[in-house]
Parts: C-alpha cells; structure tokens; sequence
C-alpha cells in the first residue's frame, strides 16, 4: 500500500513538473506533417534530419514529421483525419490525390501566402513544369517537394556487347525498338534477357501520347481524351514492343523492373528518376541515363509529391505551417533534400548550392534528370478523381499488353467508364 | 371454497412474480457478464453495419460538399460494374478452388499425423507454422518464391519435367492461381488441428470393436472416421468460406488485384472504391452486399447440412 502511495506521488509529481515545463517555455506552435516515403531508401531520417534542423533553427513553430506509408495510405490518413475534424497541419501529397483533396474540402489554396512571401519572386525560382502541378482551376494549391520525371536507363556493358554506342540511348521511338531487338536475347523461344521493361503504368503510356503529340486533360479537370488519334498510336506502339517484337515482357511494375535492369535481365528500363539511387547502390555493371526517346515531339511527364496546407486548422496554424513550407523549400534545403532523396531538385537555383554542385559532380546522371525538365509537362491525368482514373487507364494498358482485348476495344471501353467517371463534374 | 379460489390464484401470481424478478435477476446477470465484449461488438462490429447500410444509400455531392440521399444510386453502379462482377467471380473461383482442397488436405494430414508416424511433432509443426505467419509477410515471401527470373517454383517444376515458364504473378490465369495456392497454404495447417482435435475425440472401442468385425482401414474410414468427423468439417467448412471472402492481404501485397483485374476479390474491390477513389457510397453498397451474401449464404449452409450431420453425442 505504502509503495502504491509513493509510486502515485511520484507518477503526479512528474506529471507536474511535465507540464509545467511546457507551460513555462514560450508557446510553440506544434504542426503534424504527414510524410509518405514513395521511393526505397532511409528517406525516413532524411525528413527527420531536415525537421530537427527547422525545429532548432527557431522557436516559435515545431514540426512533428509522422510518417505515414505510401502515397495512399497517406492521403488515408489526410482524409479520415480531417473528416474526423483532426486534421494535420501538412502533408505531402500527389497531383492526383490534390484534385480529390480539394473535391474533399480539406487543403487551402496558397495564394495569398505566396503573395505575403514576395509572389513572383518567390514563386518564380521553381521549375515551371512542376508549378503547373500545382495549379488546379487557377489556384496554386501546393509547393512542389519531391518531384520527378521517367529517365531512360540502360546497361552500357550490353550496348557494347551488342554493337551500340554506350554513350548515348536510344533518341526515338524507331531507335528503341532497334535497339530493343539487338538487345533481347532469347533461348528457342523463351527470352531470356528482355530488351526493354516500361512498367505498365499509365505515367508511362500518358507521357507516350504527349510525344505523339496529344494532349490529355482539358484546364477544368473534367474531361481526359484517350482515344485520339495520339492516344491510340502511343498504346499501338507499346502494344508492338510486347506482342509484335516481343522484346519487352507485358506486364512488369516499377519495382519489378529496377529488380530486373539491376539483375542483368533487361538491358534497358523505363523508371523514375526517383530509382537512380537504388540503381546506383545495387547495379554491378556500367550503367548510363538519358532522355526518354522522343516521339513526334520530345515530351516527359513530371510526378511525385507537393507540400500542402489543411483546412479546418486555425489561422496561425496555417501560418506556421507555410513559415516550414518555405523554410523545406529554400535552395540550400531543396538542395539538401535532393541530395539525400535522389529526387530532381525542385528550383533551378538549387544547383547553385555548392553541396548540389559537388553531387553532381560525383553523379552525372542527376544532370540528365535536371536537363530533361525543359521538355517536362504536367502530370496526367490531371482531373478530378484522378486516382480512379490513373487505375483504370493502367488495367486498360495491361490487358490492351497482355493480348486480353482489342486494342480499339478497349480504348473505347476506358473512355467510356472516364467519361461516366468525370460526368458528375462537367454537370457542375 | 369461493373464498379460497382468490386467495389461492394470489399465491399463484406471488410465485410468478417471484419466479420472474428470478428470471430477471439471471438476465441482468447475464448482460453484465456479456457487457464488456458486447460493448466492442456494438462498437466495432454492429454500428459500423448500420453505418454502412446508411452510407450505401448516401453519395458525396461535390457541388454542395456534402452527402446526400441517393436510394438506391450506388447498387445499381455496383451492379452495373464489370469490374465488381469480376471481382464476384473471381472470388467465387477463389472460394471453391481453396475451400475444397484445404479440408480436403487438412483432414488428410491430420488423419496421417494423427497414427504414430516418425518425427509426428515436427510435421505438425511445419504444416501449422504459416498459420502463425502474418498473411502480409507470407505474400512478400511468396511474391519471391513465384518470380520467373529467379523464384524456386519454375526452377522447381522444370526439374520435375513441368516446364512452366510462367510469369505467375504478371500473366492472367496464374496470378489468381498463384493466390490460390498461398490462400491453401495459408490455411491447411490450422484447419488441421481441428480435425487433430476431432480425431482424438472419437472413442478407441469403435476401432476394436471393428477389427474384431475383421474391417479394413478403409472400411473404418469409410464408417467411422469420416461420418463421425462431420460436425467438424461442417464446421471448417463454413469458417473456411467465409474466409475466402475476406481474403485480401495476399491479394494487395502480391498483385494489387491485377493483371487486368484478373485477381480482384470482394475485399480489395470495396477497399480500392472505399478507400483509393473515395467512393464511399458505391464501398458501402459492396459490403451490405457482402454481407448479406455471407449471411445467407451460412443460413442455407447451417439449414441444409445441419440436418445431415451425425452428432456424436
């Protein structure tokens, strides 16, 4: 009883003086900032580093990085949170899920902070491609974070053997099928090497119908066109790498694909720029990166997350909330960042930074990624309910690659079920 | 006598009383006791069925920002969608293709298992291990064990003269195959330790009396074992189909519902709507219909077979 008695006293005691030392200390702004990991590697303590460093940079706000899986099972967490009326204060999140997120109610557009922060000046550094991300009915409603493109990787060791030149890839769609059949390597009539993995996605096939030329989703987000003529020659041509030449397997995701190129079983790869550090840690062989090959036109899609603000926080939360946003965002952090993660810096004077500039020095590749954003466009589908949309092209592209339907057959049947899909929108 | 009758019917209605504030004292008794796990069932279980049934006639207006009554909107969307229908027959595939040769296989093993065979503990323990397993590791493990480039099982079957060369998990019919199989492992040790259990509550004298009758092994299978093992088979059986319809971990670690849909199943279907496109009402509208589907589904099972089973006792 009496050891009851002490324990109690103590447990209220520290209780006590627990609060009392919050109490004491100047009122901190707390912020909770949901954080996906979209990429392999310890970009968990990457985020924590960067919070600390805010943390103790100043007093007024303290950001809790919380870490909350994928991109998914984020934007999970944002919605039933905020439904809920416990919103977080930040989070990172897709182009996609941004469209639901504003349907939804819950993140603010950031205009008006930009504008206390400089507007133009501010805003302008940033790469363009990644702004028009960000852009959703004429409102800016996120900061880009951790950006990135498709790269085109490829395994120099197998370009030589094959007679290629190791210094560049392939510069056209008819350059990589030829390249493609002097690469896939075969056993009676099982392939052994594949010469081209482009994970079925529909990231992939979207930026295939901008090199052909087309265009995708209207400015309102309430109409995405894929049977168009430019979208029925991209599907064909992928269609032709799977099942005509057969010199790229139907059906490979983006981790399944890096799995491969790394394990010598394709000698070239689509993939993120996002991969280039898992590349780099567990390729055994010499390896190179360019441009995606062009089409008609030289074109590549953007992707990856953007920092967001809450509704439903007060006023001085939002504030604090935007003080970090710009804090993450300056040049020596999105340098930081970038260095860490792999992902493209997000603004053009981050590779003035001399810890950017001794990266790429060391890897060069990062330079391909940086290059390549003059030809960078909006991610699609950049509409309402894009993640229904994202999924339903991609099962499209799967069967139209696996032999299942009719090519027109199934173009047609995805444009219906997008069309049924975005009805409620172009009725508003 | 004429007095006597009231005062007779009052002695009556006094041991009513009695008898009933007894039978409500056991009744209030017994709530309590049941309080606690009633509790989290009404909370977790029973409110979140009549949320969703309310849900399932709700849709989120983007106009106004808010739910509104629909009727019966989102059934007929579920209904007249090709992919919920793929997802119904495919998880009917699923059901009959693991069901049947998990009791077919657990009540092997465990008629096996249950004669004194050599190393008896150490078999028992490996068919039950992958039921201690989280089904979501298992997948990654499994996920490993069927790629084509370097996974066991090609290599495995070239060597035994099957060359398969299937890209399990990325070609149509062998990914849900290849779901099937995890699905029978998964299970076939659990469901095995009921049937130990059964096994070894059928009386010895039943297999002497039937020696001395000069039976074979198969006749004392035949006549013994298998009608005596009834009840628990039914009883696996109906945990084992309701199972297959919850089925979801190794459908979202291994293939994510595809190729093409060609793995998608009741559970992953509700959670992508629900839970990826925020689609709640057409989320709703799949689970009641879940629901109602298991639900009746075990009440025809529980009628029809109730009636056939021998009870031992």
């Amino acid at each position: 009883m009496k050891r009851t008695l002490a324990v109690l006293t103590s447990m209220a005691l520290l209780v006590v003086m627990i609060s009392g030392g919050v109490g004491a200390a100047p009122k901190k702004q707390v912020l909770r900032f949901y954080y996906p990991v979209g990429v392999a590697g310890p970009l968990a303590k990457a985020v924590g580093d960067l919070c600390d460093e805010f943390n103790s940079s100043q007093s007024e706000v303290l950001v809790d990085p919380i870490y909350s899986g994928g991109y998914a099972e984020t934007m999970q967490r944002c919605i039933t949170a905020a439904k809920s009326g416990n919103p977080p204060d930040i989070a990172v999140m897709t182009g996609a899920d941004m469209w639901v997120s504003i349907d939804a109610d819950i993140i603010i557009p950031l205009q008006p902070f930009i504008d206390k922060s400089g507007g133009d000046s501010f805003i302008s550094p940033f790469y363009q491609a990644f702004l028009n991300d960000c852009e959703i009915s004429g409102q800016i409603y996120g900061i880009p974070f951790q950006k990135s493109t498709p790269i085109f990787y490829y395994n120099k060791d197998m370009f030589r053997e094959a007679g290629l030149d190791p210094n560049s890839g392939p510069k056209d769609w008819n350059e990589l099928v030829e390249y493609a059949k002097k690469l896939t390597v075969r056993k009676g009539n099982t392939v052994t090497r594949w010469g081209l993995e482009i994970p079925v996605d529909q990231w992939i096939y979207t930026g295939m119908i901008m090199q052909a030329g087309g265009t995708i989703s209207n400015k309102a987000g309430n109409r995405i066109a894929l049977n168009t003529p430019e979208g029925i020659e991209a599907l064909s041509f992928m269609k032709s790498l799977a099942m005509d030449y057969k010199v790229m397997p139907s059906r490979r995701l983006f981790g399944d694909s890096s799995a491969d190129f790394v394990a010598g079983k394709t000698a070239m790869m689509y993939n993120s720029t996002g991969n280039l550090t898992f590349v780099r840690q567990n390729a055994t062989f010499d390896w190179g990166v360019s441009f995606l090959p062009a089409g008609k036109v030289r074109a590549v899609p953007t992707g990856g997350g953007h920092l967001v603000v809450f509704n439903g926080i007060s006023r001085e939360r939002q504030e604090a909330a935007w003080k970090f946003i710009t804090w993450l965002t300056s040049p020596a952090n999105a340098a930081k960042w970038s260095v860490a993660s792999g992902y493209v810096p997000v603004r053009k004077d981050a590779f003035n930074v001399a810890e950017m500039k001794q990266y790429v020095a060391r890897y060069p590749q990062a330079l391909v990624a940086r290059d390549q954003l003059q030809y960078a466009r909006r991610e699609e589908p950049a509409s309402h309910e894009g993640r229904q949309i994202s999924q339903l092209i991609t099962v499209m592209l799967e069967s139209v690659l696996a032999g299942n339907e009719k090519l027109s057959d199934a173009l047609n049947g995805v444009q219906n079920k997008i069309d049924t899909v975005l009805a409620p929108f172009s009725k508003k | 006598m004429r007095l006597a009758v009231p005062s007779n019917s009052c002695v009556v209605t006094s041991k009513k009383q009695n008898r009933r504030s007894r039978e409500f004292k056991a009744h209030v008794e017994f709530l309590l006791f049941l309080l606690p796990s009633l509790l989290f069932l009404v909370l977790f279980t029973y409110l979140p069925i009549v949320r969703s049934v309310v849900e399932s006639l709700m849709s989120y207006d983007v106009g106004s920002r808010c739910n509104r009554f629909v009727g019966f909107m989102n059934y007929s969307d579920l209904f007249s969608d090709p992919v919920f229908w793929k997802a119904v027959s495919n998880n009917l595939v699923y059901a009959v293709c693991t069901v049947i040769p998990t009791i077919a296989l657990s009540f092997l093993f465990a008629v096996i298992l249950n004669t004194n065979v050599k190393f008896q503990g150490f078999y028992r323990l490996s068919l039950f291990y992958p039921s201690v397993l989280p089904m979501a590791a298992a997948s990654m493990v499994w996920v490993f064990l069927f790629n084509p480039a370097y996974g066991i099982i090609n290599h495995a079957l070239a060597r035994l003269g099957f060359e398969v060369n299937a890209d399990w998990l990325n070609e149509a019919p062998y990914a849900l195959v290849a779901i099937i199989i995890v699905g029978i492992w998964k299970y076939v040790g659990y469901y095995m330790l009921f049937f130990l259990a059964g096994l070894q509550g059928i009386d010895n004298s039943l297999y002497e009396a039937a020696d001395i009758e000069g039976a074979t092994k198969w006749d004392k299978f035949c006549h013994i074992t298998f009608p005596l093992m009834t009840p628990t088979t039914f009883m696996v059986g109906i945990v084992a189909a309701v199972n297959s319809f919850q089925a979801v971990d190794q459908v979202h670690v291994m293939t994510r519902g595809g190729p093409f849909n060609s793995t998608n199943m009741l559970m992953y279907y509700i959670y992508q709507n629900g839970f990826l496109y925020w689609n709640t009402g057409l989320a709703s509208a799949a689970s009641v219909f879940l629901f109602a589907i298991l639900l009746i589904g075990t009440g025809i099972y529980f009628t029809l077979l109730n009636k056939k089973i021998q009870y031992e006792r």
